[in-house]
């Protein structure tokens, strides 16, 4: 388990709500930073990552190929992958039961902040990653999840066993692939000896994009 | 020492030392390379240990997934095992893999017919061994599954992580306490930790259960270097630290991830010097929820909230009725945030399916109250059901007198290792005499204690009766009360309230009662906690009796000024002010005000229904974001509830009926309460049928109850195929009612495609959709 030391991103926590410079009362401001101070005094943050060698999509001394078009042009010219996965523990979504059933508008502001707050562990992470390779020379990209593009979400089952995520993070699947705790995420990371440009950005390849109340709304954050 | 067994090491990461690919399935060794898997029993043997598991830890049918056959590959493991020629072998029975409900999707049966198959599959063992568990309820499921359909003895452990409890939030001692209570012969601790960090949490199960502890640490925490897991800890700092574990009473012992037959070696050797002393056992009433346990030491008393029963309720009984039990689940948040210690839970109405309803509603409180059940039914179905899923210990509440009682509840609360309350009553009623109380109270204890029952779970009610027929009665249950403490020894239990019964001002009686009770010796007042004169009475109790140390509670509530009582407060806002600026505290006294002198439907449909619109609109303009829509569409509710309370009988009328359902496979359904809570404002009925809801069920319900609209959301875009689904059986079974759809993947042209009637982009949409439909 990690540290305490993680914050949800509060100017971040208001964009998944959908916020827009709406004239905010003290009181409601207050709500939603009270609700983001329960997410990060609830949750658990851990992560945990594997580095593998790869031969094309294959990594190299497991029995998973990586399958797609996406992940392939994800991966191109990468000499590893890391796969990683983090979450923010069951605690989070016990909480956010209660709230439903005690209020919504907390709720939906409770939901927000741990969007956000996974966000901050995925990028630590992957910070984490990108350090540790930096010593060998070697550059990190994006993260690339599965359901992003091409790639099947079915890989999530053999991703997480082979991370053995279920016994580290306690992350489980439902027979369609949703991970448990629900604010889990994983990804493939590629290393490549020269740095990465132009990364694929946009609604495909983001996080948010089952909760983003602007693409709802049929907007684009940028 | 002769009388510790040890156990073998780790499977996993020996196979893997022998060219096991990463992420395979290791069971299926078992059948592509037995002598692999011969090889690591027979290392562990000749190691000295004497009982080695069966490389089955992941052989169910889930996580096999079709690759062969549970019987096949349990089969085989346990000859593999046999050939060791280990003294014994054990049947290792791993979690299934997916979460169980009501936080994820599988079922208690589910879960319990995969480890069932298992049992079976492993019936020539020796030992069950469930292990590296972190669900409470699927560790019961297991342990049930292997009690009913074998004879072998199970032993059942549990993992923790750093924070001491598992990743399900199960502390040591409540993990011991409920699974020593449903008949594990050996309870304990495997993996995630070393030895060192279990020594903490085993002491805890050490002094809570009388059964043999097990303890199976992993080499160490495991340290990531240069991408390869390495476990810190070696054969001879392992087993000195097992050596400290030994002493202190661990009778059962071996390793988990990253041990060697090195391990088991040296842990053989430490084994045979140790010199055991384990501290003696204080056997203690205890109650656990997945997440407390809690204790009753000497004098201490504890408070069980009585506010989730119909009886008198109409919001309850409503709640009940529907199924829907957001307004039930609050009640438990109420009652704890006010300081029960545990929930009385009864869903008695005549005119439902008792039993289920009781079976969800546990499931549904379990998974957001810390707090211990107390399950309240009289017939002894629901009774079982209930604490047949119950993810703890719970107090069953109630057997009495009569023999007809005695036999049905009894074996039932021995079974699922429950407390339970037993009434003074018999065929010939309730004695009216103390003397005549404590003789049936004599015949319970007596009958409880010969089924194995343990004293400290025998809780008997007096019972209370109301002084207003006879002031005499009240008397005679205080005496009875002293009667059975002094003569049987057991704790007690009594529904305070039910002494006032026809008198006015009645906390004043029940407070005063209250105090009387305890006074002698009333262990488990039965209450409402939400009264600040009964926890007045509860609190300065406890500083009497010593319970409250230092007074230290009382100081933290009391000292400081004294809190003005609170006036709900007066406003001269509108009913639109109050609701746009989401003052929730305020809008039930402006709707009373407004109730004076307009109409019941004039205040919803000129006052309430133009509020949310307002919200609503400014919404759509983005003038307004979610959480201030949300604000606005809480405080409308509340206005709608103060209006219902107000109002005759049918005053009220609906303006027709909405099913609401999450498809199939998600199990997230933030969207579809938003759009349920908004389609209430605007006076619709909500029929909401929860998440992951299969097609059937919608149709069926769509069909019994006529509805003409149906609200379908999905999350995911794999479940998109679901929502299609249920599109096209309700077509398909001639139900003509409109469909609109909506959720966080969901897009106009997917709504069409899926065949769908509307498209609601969010709530206020919805609520646009329904005008529409209801208006034609």
């Amino acid at each position: 388990m990690l540290g305490t030391d993680f914050e949800p991103d509060f100017s971040e926590t208001l964009r998944y709500l959908g916020y827009r410079g709406q004239e905010l009362s003290d009181d409601m401001l207050g709500r939603i930073k009270a609700m983001s101070e329960l997410c990060q005094r609830v949750s658990r943050p851990d992560y945990t990552y594997g580095v593998f060698e790869l031969d094309g999509a294959h990594l190299i001394g497991t029995d998973l190929t990586l399958e797609g078009e996406s992940i392939r042009r994800h991966l191109d010219g990468a000499e590893k992958c890391v796969l990683m996965a983090a979450t923010l523990g069951h605690a989070c979504d016990r909480e956010a039961l209660r709230l439903e059933a005690k209020s919504l508008a907390d709720a939906v502001a409770f939901n927000a902040a741990s969007v956000s707050l996974i966000e901050a562990v995925s990028d630590r992470c992957q910070r984490e990653i990108g350090t540790r390779f930096k010593g060998e020379g070697l550059h990190i990209n994006g993260r690339f999840s599965p359901g992003y593009g091409d790639l099947p979400l079915s890989t999530q089952a053999p991703l997480l066993r082979l991370l053995r995520a279920e016994e580290r993070l306690g992350i489980t699947l439902t027979d369609s692939y949703l991970m448990l705790p629900r604010k889990s995420v994983t990804a493939v990371i590629g290393l490549f000896r020269t740095e990465k440009t132009g990364e694929t950005r946009g609604c495909s390849v983001c996080g948010m994009r089952e909760f983003c109340e602007y693409r709802k709304g049929g907007e684009r954050c940028g | 020492m002769d009388n510790i067994m040890i156990f073998d090491g780790a499977m996993g990461t020996q196979l893997q030392a022998r060219g096991l690919k990463l992420g395979a399935l290791p069971e299926l060794i078992c059948l592509t390379e037995p002598e692999t898997v011969a090889a690591v029993h027979r290392a562990y043997v000749e190691a000295g240990a004497n009982v080695v598991t069966s490389n089955t830890f992941g052989a169910n049918r889930r996580k096999l997934g079709g690759k062969a056959e549970v019987s096949e590959v349990v089969g085989a493991a346990i000859r593999l095992a046999k050939s060791s020629g280990a003294e014994m072998v054990a049947l290792d029975i791993g979690p299934t893999g997916a979460l169980m409900k009501p936080l994820g999707a599988m079922s208690f049966q589910e879960a319990y017919d995969i480890f069932k198959e298992v049992v079976i599959a492993g019936r020539d063992a020796d030992i069950i061994l469930i292990e590296t568990m972190s669900d409470i309820l699927e560790a019961k499921a297991a342990l049930l599954a292997a009690k009913e359909n074998s004879s072998l003895p199970v032993y059942v452990t549990m993992t923790f992580g750093e924070d001491g409890r598992t990743f399900l939030g199960t502390d040591p001692e409540t993990a011991a306490v409920t699974l020593h209570a449903l008949g594990a012969d050996a309870v304990g601790i495997n993996c995630s930790l070393g030895p060192a960090e279990l020594i903490p949490l085993a002491e805890k199960m050490l002094s809570a259960v009388p059964c043999p502890i097990i303890v199976q640490p992993n080499a160490g925490l495991p340290v990531i270097e240069n991408g390869e897991t390495r476990y810190p800890v070696g054969a001879e700092e392992f087993s000195s630290l097992m050596a400290k574990l030994m002493d202190m009473g661990v009778s059962i012992v071996g390793g988990c991830c990253g041990t060697t037959p090195e391990h088991i070696r040296a842990l053989a050797a430490a084994a045979k010097g140790a010199k055991p002393s384990r501290a003696d056992y204080t056997s203690l009433s205890r109650f656990t929820s997945s997440r407390r346990t809690v204790t009753l030491r000497d004098a201490d008393i504890a408070l069980i909230g009585e506010r989730i029963n119909p009886t008198g309720k109409k919001k309850i009984k409503e709640a009940l009725r529907n199924r829907d039990y957001d307004y039930i689940v609050n009640e438990a948040i109420s009652q704890a945030e006010a300081g029960a210690d545990l929930l009385d839970v009864n869903a008695g109405l005549p005119e439902i399916d008792e039993a289920s309803v009781l079976e969800e509603l546990v499931g549904e409180l379990s998974a957001v109250s810390d707090l211990p059940l107390q399950i309240d039914s009289s017939d002894p179905v629901a009774v079982e059901r209930a604490a047949r899923v119950y993810p703890g210990k719970p107090i069953i509440n109630s057997v009495n007198g009569k023999e007809e009682s005695l036999s049905a509840i009894l074996p039932i609360a021995k079974k699922y290792g429950a407390a339970v309350v037993g009434l003074t009553l018999d065929e010939d009623g309730i004695p009216p005499t103390a003397d005549g109380r404590y003789r049936i109270a004599e015949k319970i204890v007596s009958r409880a204690l010969s089924l194995g029952i343990a004293k400290e779970d025998i809780l008997i009610d007096c019972l209370v009766l109301t002084v207003s027929t006879d002031q005499a009665l009240a008397g005679e249950t205080l005496r009875a009360v002293r009667l059975v403490k002094e003569g049987l020894r057991v704790r007690t239990v009594l529904g305070v309230s039910n002494v006032s019964f026809g008198l006015p001002q009645r906390e004043i009686l029940n407070s005063g009662f209250l105090a009387s009770a305890l006074a002698m010796g009333l262990d488990l007042p039965i209450m409402n906690p939400l009264s600040t004169r009964y926890m007045d009475v509860v609190r300065a109790h406890r500083v009497l009796s010593g319970q409250d140390k230092g007074a230290e509670g009382y100081i933290e509530k009391y000292s400081g000024a004294l809190k003005t009582v609170s006036t709900v407060p007066e406003t001269e806002l509108s009913i639109k002010d109050i609701v746009l600026s989401g003052r929730k505290l305020v809008i039930e006294s402006a709707v009373k005000k407004a109730l004076a002198d307009e109409s019941p439907m004039d205040v919803i449909n000129l006052r309430l229904i133009p509020a949310i619109n307002a919200a609503g609109e400014l919404f759509e303009n983005g003038k307004f974001f979610l959480p201030q829509l949300m604000a606005s569409a809480e405080t409308v509710k509340l206005g709608f509830d103060a209006v219902k309370i107000a109002a005759a009988n049918g005053s009220v009328s609906s303006k027709g009926s909405i099913i609401l359902a999450t498809v199939k496979g998600d199990i997230h359904d933030i969207g579809k309460n938003i759009v349920k809570l908004l389609l209430n404002n605007y006076g619709y009925e909500v029929i909401d049928l929860g998440r992951d809801v299969p097609p059937e069920t919608v149709v069926r319900e769509a069909k019994d109850r006529g509805v003409k609209l149906v609200g379908l959301s999905a999350l995911m875009t794999t479940t998109v195929k679901a929502m299609e689904e249920t599109v096209r059986a309700l077509r398909e079974a001639g139900c003509d009612c409109k469909i609109m759809v909506g959720g966080a993947v969901l897009t106009k042209e997917y709504a069409k495609m899926v065949g769908a009637d509307y498209y609601a982009k969010d709530a206020a949409e919805s609520a646009r959709i329904a005008e529409e439909v209801f208006k034609s």
